[in-house]
């Protein structure tokens, strides 16, 4: 019982401060332009604002339509509840493990992509057209990535992965730097992030995600975004608590957990310095170059399960 | 489309969604295959009910599809419910790019759809591509209709199945020489074949 309360808190954590790293983002990303940077809450009043504000449905949009953000959301809490943010283990990861968690994206991207298809504009129709083309090169990679752990740790279940992390002592592992860097590239091309896809513009040669959510507002934008701060923040935190696992709490103590938020909140903040830093050398590419970025990612988690294989059974 | 038109597919996808949410119980038929092909089945760890698809043990990989299911089930409710919409939609005309009116020749189609996949997985498919464009004036630069054609093909069906298709027609056709052709050809089979016979025999 206290297992799914802790469960819950978590998902309640996680829904919660998704925004905020949003928020620490755009501040980090606006100092490395010598920009003055809004307050840390401002995504939070974007989105009261949002949820606020009237919301137009165009005249000949279906259910599809006005479902999706809906979907959209949901889907982002649910995949929320299965990583671990502050304590392991988790009830729900025996329910779904992290296949289920690639699932879970394809299901929320599949829905968007109708979206944006639906109105019949041409905008929403690139968008989704480039979303999947991106979905289907970094589906691969991800999966990859999913397996060379799946390997190393024998289990697909995150919680079970991490707390034998967490248990054994500190020790480098070369497939799991692979992983995690073909995670990190996959994370980029997933999060629409530069130089994928640029989160800041509304040019119609450049833009992916946001060409799929431009007849979307009121509400039905505010539960998008919030499911795209949601998956930012899913990211980021199989990243950190992953291959970096220290901190979490394992005890369900008073300590131990307010430990664990702390490391974790550390950790992400720190990681969103390493992506700030890594957009300001690098320009938006090509949309024909994504392939072989992407196709980098897959190779380098290709190059950890070899690695797993080659150096680490039974060494 | 209609309701019957739909239930053709709908019927379907309605099986493929119970498969998706209650794997067990096909798993279980399925088992009856590989215990006859290779003597073993699933471990008796795997088995905890119907609920649950857990290959090997819940420590290392499981599934509760029907659970999944019920969780999104709530989220949806919660999420409608907290977020849904607090003032009537209203209804507005759809941004059209400045063209006036939204035409179904704006929307993007299938081809349009896939172009960026085809793109870039070229090498793995035979595709020809073709415009033609019939021109309306003496400098070809005024079209009076454009024709756009697309045909994709497998390139596994061109290097694998149609070197066998060939290679097996090629024997066909040549057994089929011995079987067509005129009576007098069946007649003088059957005299030599006679012939043969009777020199075998004596």
């Amino acid at each position: 019982m206290a297992a799914w309360l802790i469960n819950l808190l978590q998902v309640i954590l996680f829904v919660a401060t998704a925004p905020l790293l949003a928020g620490w983002i755009k501040i980090l990303k606006c100092w490395s332009q010598n920009r003055k940077a809004p307050s840390i809450w401002q995504p939070y009043r974007d989105l009261a604002k949002l949820l606020r504000k009237e919301t137009v449905v165009a005249e000949n949009a279906s259910w599809i339509f006005r479902a999706a953000p809906y979907v959209v959301f949901a889907v982002a809490v649910l995949a929320a509840a299965i990583v671990p943010l502050v304590a392991v283990p988790l009830p729900t990861d025996q329910m779904a493990d992290v296949i289920v968690l690639v699932g879970l994206f394809g299901l929320a991207r599949f829905f968007q992509a109708l979206a944006g298809l639906d109105i019949g504009t041409a905008f929403g129709g690139m968008g989704a057209s480039r979303e999947m083309t991106v979905a289907s090169l970094a589906e691969p990679a991800f999966l990859m990535v999913v397996f060379t752990l799946a390997l190393s740790m024998s289990t697909t279940n995150l919680s079970v992965a991490i707390e034998t992390l967490l248990h054994e002592p500190i020790t480098v592992r070369p497939s799991f730097v692979f992983a995690a860097l073909a995670l990190g590239l996959v994370a980029i091309a997933e999060t629409g992030r530069i130089p994928v896809d640029n989160p800041a513009t509304h040019l119609e040669l450049t833009m992916i995600h946001e060409a799929m959510v431009l007849e979307y507002s009121g509400h039905h934008l505010a539960l998008i975004e919030w499911a795209a701060q949601i998956r930012m923040m899913i990211y980021a935190t199989l990243l950190v608590n992953l291959f970096l696992p220290w901190g979490l709490a394992d005890r369900w103590t008073v300590a131990a957990l307010g430990w664990g938020t702390v490391a974790v909140a550390a950790k992400l903040a720190a990681l969103a310095v390493v992506l700030v830093l890594a957009e300001a050398v690098l320009a938006k590419m090509r949309f024909f170059r994504v392939q072989h970025f992407l196709g980098f990612a897959y190779l380098l988690a290709l190059l950890g399960m070899l690695t797993h294989v080659i150096l680490e059974v039974g060494g | 489309m209609s309701a019957r038109e739909l239930s053709g597919m709908g019927w379907l996808a309605g099986l493929c969604f119970l498969l998706g949410v209650l794997p067990t119980p096909l798993v279980r038929l399925l088992e009856g295959i590989s215990l006859q092909l290779t003597g073993s089945g699933l471990p008796a760890s795997a088995n905890r009910g119907f609920l649950w698809l857990a290959p090997v043990s819940p420590q290392q990989a499981s599934y509760a599809a029907l659970s999944v299911m019920l969780a999104l089930g709530i989220a949806l409710w919660l999420s409608y419910r907290w977020l849904g919409p607090r003032h009537p939609e209203r209804r507005a005309y759809p941004w059209e790019c400045g063209f006036g009116q939204l035409t179904p020749r704006m929307q993007w189609t299938a081809t349009a759809f896939a172009m960026p996949l085809r793109r870039i997985f070229a090498d793995a498919f035979v595709i020809h591509e073709e415009v033609v464009k019939r021109p309306l004036d003496a400098d070809g630069l005024k079209a009076s209709a454009i024709r756009y054609r697309l045909h994709v093909d497998d390139l596994l069906w061109r290097w694998f199945y149609e070197p066998v298709a060939r290679a097996l027609h090629w024997s066909v056709r040549r057994v089929g020489v011995i079987q067509s052709g005129h009576l007098r050809i069946y007649l003088a089979y059957s005299f030599f074949t006679l012939i043969v016979l009777l020199w075998v025999i004596s």
